[in-house]
């Protein structure tokens, strides 16, 4: 397989639509890259799109879905859609229980929401914020989930602190 | 490849984002499935078991993953391992699940 770019791909996910320049595709060998510059050329190719790729124009669409729908949500005039809570789901990359600790829900609770019960305007708010979080810094969700111990990550500064207090220690 | 080295291989590579790409015939094509991209990578880093693609028209050295939806539904990846200037790549071609059955959650 090779790589190509291309510019004018036009991605859809339940976040909406946009089009997307620059973006990477895998296409058989038997291709030639140089007539594949823009997306309509991959009509008829069985060309594949990398994972990393997929993320990126998912990410862009959620931005801008929570930068169009926070305000609604939070004012009570827009509630969150089944697909839409499924395709935040996928944004958090959490899975259906991961996901109800995230929001402080009992797992049969989440499975009603995902079932499409109503859900109750704190809620969604409680969901967009969320968003918002793993969008401002991916991987917060997964951070979160994992108790949100920095030291756990980094043993050097565990190490240093606990030098500090052997000192602090010392000199006492 | 034979199923023993393709099971080994996905073992080595699914937890790899950049090891694994997606046809969008995949995720397009069957709209009534409703997949979308990320939950294919999530169905294929997560629980299942890789099996030969025994069906008649299964592309040419193509494998069956097969799980379990969150729904509890029966799903199932056709992936092939394609080679490019980097190394191996998975890559999702196909994927089906029965629809129409959301409530039948025994696994």
């Amino acid at each position: 397989m090779k790589k190509t770019t291309v510019s004018n791909y036009r991605y859809q996910s339940v976040f909406g639509e946009m089009v997307f320049d620059e973006i990477s595709v895998q296409i058989p060998d038997t291709c030639d890259p140089r007539k594949i510059r823009r997306a309509d050329a991959l009509e008829g190719i069985d060309y594949s799109l990398s994972v990393s790729e997929i993320k990126k124009m998912e990410r862009d669409l959620a931005l801008s879905y929570f930068s169009k729908c926070y305000r609604v949500i939070m004012l009570g005039e827009r509630t969150i859609s089944v697909e839409e809570l499924k395709g935040i789901q996928d944004i958090l990359n959490v899975n259906r229980s991961e996901f109800g600790k995230l929001l402080g829900l009992h797992k049969g609770s989440v499975t009603n929401l995902f079932k499409g019960k109503a859900m109750k305007p704190s809620l969604c708010i409680l969901i967009m914020e969320r968003l918002g979080m793993e969008l401002g810094r991916p991987g917060s969700a997964r951070h979160m989930l994992d108790g949100g111990n920095p030291e756990a990550q980094v043993p050097e500064a565990r190490k240093i602190i606990n030098q500090t207090r052997y000192f602090r220690s010392q000199a006492a | 490849m034979k199923l023993t080295d393709a099971r080994t291989l996905l073992k080595e590579i699914r937890n790899k984002d950049e090891r694994i790409s997606i046809r969008p015939h995949a995720w397009k094509d069957h709209p009534e499935r409703k997949f979308s991209p990320l939950e294919l990578v999530r169905l294929l880093q997560g629980k299942g078991g890789l099996h030969d693609n025994k069906y008649p028209t299964a592309a040419a050295g193509s494998f069956l993953w097969i799980c379990r939806d969150e729904d509890g539904r029966k799903t199932e990846l056709a992936i092939v391992f394609e080679a490019d200037k980097s190394g191996d790549l998975i890559v999702i071609i196909h994927a089906y699940r029965e629809i129409g059955n959301e409530k039948n959650n025994s696994k």
